[in-house]
């Protein structure tokens, strides 16, 4: 997946999404929990609170008793981080035997003006307690006495529950954003499936496999697919001029270059024999260029889509009998070996092209002897045409059947043939072997694909 | 010698022609089909340069209609470097050789001959009847070794005798294959040639038949 990809940015992009949105929800919670823990906290002193003011009473001689304490367990053993305590005018009358000999220190604002909600204090073995406070106004035997009531409670505790919340809110947020997450892939997958189908659909139209991007696509890609088609459209309209302007120009060249190859033979006979050397050898390779792409031009207009089988034996016997009736054919012994029936997806024209340059080439180097063999293999048809002649050297094999190069410059031929061959067969999507013959010289193979 | 060009594409019809001209033929050039038809059905030729590709009558279709007709003069076709099936029916028509376009006009000269050669069973360039010597690659006639300067029309006759040496070949026949189809035929032209070149190559060296026309024997002295 490289930093371009799209479903990269787009699973980015969820990540950052359910981070931010997880991370808010976890603040939120935690708030939530922490106001209803600190809520249920308060309820709890203020119960103890109202415990206390309840079972208290004061008698005759004006001291102040607990008649029924509050009865948390906690409120009984030392320093268990549950207190209370009871003040008159500053002065601690009465506090729970978990204090054991201390006293919460109420600041001295809070007896001026006691806060509606709880205050943080620090209690016995620097506990932070949560403390509640609220005056009553006892009545009793020994009169009314005005009372200033404190409950307090570790807040370890409250932090310890919050500490838990937490992690468990922490953990099961990472499990939601794993599932999240996995949910975005999948959604980023089926999102971007058509975009894989619209992909394969490209590379089918590169391929040459269709002329265009068929199927129905989503709207989002509709667009994107009728934008393209049209382009493609386009291209090969263009692609098509282009070809009719190379075949016009290369038409259009065949004339002027015969006219100067008859000025290049009138400098000859006026003298000029080296300057005239270079213009034919100039003329010659351009006149190469022009009828290779001629050549290619007339291939391309007999683009191989579904030809017919054709039984090309026929033809092979039409070559054969048309090589053997030239001069130098009559000359040479032909051995021509095929199955009377072979059928060859293949246009005439192109077979007649293929097989006759190979056999011209063969007649001009032959010695004594051309093969002509050809049979049908797993492969396809393939035919062989082997002569005696010098062959060529196997440095030079690969290199001949490239643009108008010749293995030897002096003997007849342009040296196109086995170009034009060469283009010929692959456009067929077969393939042109060259290799030394047993009989001597070269042995050319065409596999040609059904 | 007489050849005919029959191609449609008038600059290289007269390129071949002027190549012919020069390598020592006498030329009739005509642009169609129907045309060249004619003129291979009612003249004698020795040669002729057939294209392919012609308007009113395409170049197959005139091959036929002369082999069918009886006519055999030797035909080299023209077709495009494409054209194998143009090509391939050509020659099984009766066409004797072919000639990819475009071509070095040498080439096509050195295949004019060689059909020539065949046609008439000749092997190599030099053709020989005792002292006199023709090469026709050379276009050089030499009686015992010794170059004889020639005109076009002495050596067109010279050597349409050689190539079919041993034979009476009457002065129409000589005039039909040394002229070509526009130039003036004098009925006394043949015999003033005949004269002219008896001077350079030797009095024996072309015989008289009264009645029947001229001949180079075999082992002229």
């Amino acid at each position: 997946m490289t930093g371009s990809s799209l479903r990269l940015r787009l699973l980015l992009a969820w990540a950052v999404f359910i981070a931010l949105t997880l991370q808010i929800a976890g603040i939120g919670l935690y708030v939530l929990f922490e106001r209803s823990i600190s809520r249920r906290t308060q309820a709890e002193l203020e119960a103890d609170l109202r415990q206390l003011s309840r079972g208290m009473d004061v008698h005759g001689d004006g001291t102040i008793e607990i008649v029924r304490p509050p009865t948390d367990p906690q409120f009984f053993l030392n320093h268990s981080g549950r207190y209370w305590q009871i003040e008159e005018a500053g002065r601690v009358v009465l506090r729970s035997s978990s204090l054991v000999d201390e006293t919460l220190p109420l600041p001295e604002w809070v007896r001026k003006d006691l806060p509606a909600g709880p205050l943080w204090l620090q209690g016995p073995l620097k506990q932070k307690l949560y403390t509640v406070v609220t005056t009553r106004r006892i009545e009793g035997a020994g009169g009314s006495r005005e009372l200033v009531l404190t409950a307090a409670v570790n807040a370890i505790e409250i932090e310890e529950d919050t500490r838990k919340f937490s992690t468990d809110l922490f953990k099961s947020l990472t499990a939601l954003a794993g599932i999240l997450l996995l949910g975005a892939w999948a959604h980023v997958t089926i999102g971007l499936r058509p975009l894989e189908r619209l992909r394969s659909s490209v590379s089918r139209v590169r391929s040459g496999a269709d002329r265009d991007i068929a199927g129905d696509f989503p709207d989002e890609v509709m667009p994107l697919v009728s934008e393209t088609n049209a382009l493609l459209a386009a291209q090969e309209d263009e692609l098509a001029r282009a070809r009719e302007r190379a075949e016009d120009l290369a038409h259009g060249l065949k004339t002027p270059l015969a006219v100067m190859g008859a000025k290049s033979r009138e400098l000859r006979q006026a003298g000029q024999a080296a300057v005239s050397a270079e213009i034919d050898k100039q003329i010659e390779i351009m006149r190469r260029h022009v009828e290779r792409e001629l050549a290619r031009a007339r291939a391309r207009g007999s683009r191989p889509t579904a030809h017919e089988r054709t039984n090309v034996s026929g033809l092979l016997d039409n070559l054969v009998s048309a090589m053997q009736g030239l001069p130098k054919g009559g000359a040479l012994e032909w051995v021509a070996d095929f199955p009377r029936e072979l059928l060859v997806a293949v246009d005439k024209d192109d077979f007649y092209n293929m097989i006759g340059n190979l056999l011209e080439n063969a007649q001009i180097y032959a010695t004594s002897k051309i093969r002509l063999e050809a049979c049908r293999t797993e492969h396809g048809a393939e035919f062989r045409i082997e002569d005696d002649g010098p062959g060529v050297p196997d440095h030079e094999l690969t290199r001949i059947l490239e643009r108008g190069q010749r293995a030897d410059t002096a003997s007849a031929g342009t040296g196109l043939g086995l170009a034009i061959v060469s283009d010929l067969v692959e456009l067929y999507g077969g393939t042109v072997t060259l290799s030394r013959s047993g009989l001597g010289g070269l042995s050319a193979e065409i596999v040609l694909p059904d | 010698m007489r050849a005919l060009i029959v191609e449609d594409e008038k600059e290289i019809a007269r390129d071949m022609a002027a190549s012919l001209t020069a390598a020592g033929f006498a030329v009739d050039l005509c642009h169609d089909g129907e045309e060249a038809w004619f003129l291979g059905d009612t003249e004698e030729y020795d040669a002729v340069v057939l294209d392919l590709g012609l308007p009113k009558l395409d170049g197959l279709t005139v091959l036929r209609r002369w082999r069918s007709g009886g006519r055999d003069m030797p035909v080299i076709v023209l077709t495009a470097r494409d054209g194998w099936t143009a090509r391939v029916e050509g020659i099984n028509s009766g066409a004797d050789d072919y000639l990819t376009k475009p071509f070095q006009m040498e080439e096509l000269i050195a295949r004019v001959r060689a059909v020539l050669r065949r046609t008439h069973g000749h092997a190599g360039p030099l053709l020989q009847a005792g002292v006199i010597t023709l090469d026709t690659s050379q276009m050089r006639v030499s009686v015992d070794g010794r170059s004889v300067p020639l005109t076009p029309l002495e050596y067109r006759l010279v050597s349409y005798l050689l190539h079919n040496k041993g034979r009476v070949v009457s002065s129409v026949e000589l005039r039909e294959h040394v002229y070509g189809g526009e130039d003036a035929r004098e009925a006394n032209a043949v015999e003033a040639i005949v004269v002219r070149l008896r001077r350079k190559l030797g009095a024996a060296s072309i015989e008289t038949r009264r009645g029947h026309g001229y001949c180079i024997k075999e082992g002229t002295d």
